[in-house]
């Protein structure tokens, strides 16, 4: 008998432990990442934050499918934790930094080298770069999402959390909100040799006043299941938009600024290819990702 | 099976995460410019900018003020008030620090000073005499911590005398590199 909603003892705790950890990450340490954005300008800082914000969006763009045989009729409502990996690049860890001198130097991307870079500039005067602060080679987020089906062959997600400020405001209250739909394409057509579906996803997640995110794509995808094992794959046209909001004090002048700044993402389509496996109340899926920045989702869904 | 998939699934994921940040990163801060105007005495034609102390460690965030590990000064501006047509000046002011000096040179016409000239956006102006020596000075200011106490004086002489309410300003444009702490 199927036990939806109830997941194994103990997994439970160490799930809820993964998606604070993932709200945290991505919130940062807000003070220290507010601050080190906080010493450059509009112009210095995009470098600095956007493989931030490519692969942040390569992660969110994921894991919204992972079967195409949408049922016509009847009742599907799953509980999904879905973990994304997105891999960093060798070309993600440096930028090409604005000097106040003018020209550009190389110098550590939020992933890049931790000690920072000395810049040494005319006359014996010298330009810091700040170091990077995240050390993966592999940048891990996690989303829950609930799955609830089908009508007409459509069925529908969302995704929810919401944390309140904790550990005196070091992490932020940071809210994610997303929903996908989906519709069976190959419910209307007898003679197609896959399951096809097409969808619509949107995520927006927000960090307090420092980072808003906002994402959205179109896919099509098809899957065939083999008994409890199903393959399933896709193509999306996605884009998003990650704003950043922080206060800037201009070294030379003294003034203060609120600067916002809207980092447009690297990926602009995909192609996943993945497999699933169906274990009764439980399934087990994983994919991957090739676009501009190639990352990796998977996850377990429990329900009907 | 199933729950001992997932958990070791759930663990290895966890122990991937907890490796997500650096220990520690290196803050590079801009520090509040060291800004100082020396009223020039009026009457002559030649002035000097009497020793100012400037202690480099309140100009820096005081979260931050035991973390400092380098840093520099990226700038130099200097500025003359009031206008004055016609007049030329030329003049040095020293940065001193233990057995370091550095000497930056400006020279002109005073009203080429009437806004800010620096280093950077106006060499032939503002120059620093000893690169090699500035630049080993700020080496040992910034190895400091806490920073230290540097001097700053001068002199400098004018093509015509030197009115009332005549000012010089000298300002240091700087950066520390702060070593932080994540986890």
């Amino acid at each position: 008998m199927n036990r939806p909603f109830l997941l194994p003892r103990g997994v439970g705790l160490i799930v809820l432990a993964l998606l604070l950890f993932a709200f945290a990450a991505t919130a940062l340490a807000q003070s220290d990442f507010e601050t080190a954005i906080g010493q450059y300008s509009e112009e210095q800082v995009q470098g600095y934050v956007q493989p931030f914000a490519d692969l942040f969006s390569a992660n969110m763009n994921s894991g919204h499918y992972y079967y195409a045989d949408i049922p016509r009729a009847g009742l599907t409502l799953r509980l999904e934790i879905v973990p994304m990996g997105a891999l960093v690049a060798d070309d993600q860890k440096e930028y090409d930094l604005p000097l106040p001198w003018g020209g550009t130097a190389k110098a550590p991307t939020m992933f890049g080298d931790p000690d920072g870079v000395v810049i040494n500039g005319p006359g014996g005067v010298t330009y810091n770069a700040t170091g990077g602060i995240i050390k993966a080679s592999m940048m891990p987020f996690i989303v829950p999402q609930i799955r609830v089906g089908s009508v007409l062959g459509t069925e529908a997600t969302v995704r929810w959390m919401s944390t309140a400020p904790f550990s005196n405001e070091t992490f932020p209250k940071t809210t994610l909100f997303g929903f996908g739909i989906r519709h069976s394409i190959s419910q209307w057509f007898d003679v197609l040799p896959l399951d096809v579906a097409a969808g619509y996803f949107y995520n927006n997640l927000t960090t307090q006043d420092l980072i808003d995110f906002s994402s959205s794509a179109f896919g099509i995808q098809v899957g065939k299941k083999f008994g409890i094992i199903g393959v399933y794959g896709g193509l999306q046209l996605e884009s998003s938009t990650m704003k950043l909001t922080y206060t800037y004090t201009d070294p030379i002048s003294s003034a203060t600024q609120n600067v916002g700044v809207d980092l447009e993402t690297a990926n602009s389509f995909r192609f996943t290819a993945g497999g699933a496996l169906s274990l009764g109340f439980m399934s087990i899926f994983a994919d991957v990702n090739f676009s501009a920045v190639t990352n990796f989702s998977g996850g377990v869904a429990f329900g009907i | 099976m199933k729950r001992t998939v997932l958990l070791m699934f759930f663990a290895a994921l966890f122990v991937a995460g907890c490796d997500l940040f650096y220990d520690e990163f290196t803050l590079a801060l801009n520090l509040e410019p060291v800004k100082h105007t020396y009223p020039l005495n009026p009457g002559g034609t030649s002035y000097t900018l009497p020793p100012t102390f400037f202690d480099l460690g309140s100009y820096v965030d005081s979260d931050y003020a035991g973390d400092i590990t380098g840093g520099g000064i990226y700038n130099i501006g200097v500025m003359l008030s009031p206008a004055h047509t016609g007049r030329t000046i030329n003049g040095n002011a020293a940065i001193a620090y233990g057995s370091y000096s550095a000497t930056i040179s400006y020279t002109g016409n005073w009203n080429d000073f009437s806004t800010e000239r620096t280093i950077l956006s106006d060499p032939t102006l503002v120059s620093i005499d000893d690169p090699a020596e500035f630049e080993a000075m700020m080496r040992e200011i910034f190895r400091q911590n806490p920073l230290p106490t540097i001097t700053l004086q001068g002199n400098g002489t004018s093509s015509q005398a030197i009115s009332a309410g005549d000012s010089l300003t000298i300002t240091l444009y700087g950066q520390a590199a702060a070593s932080i702490t994540l986890n």
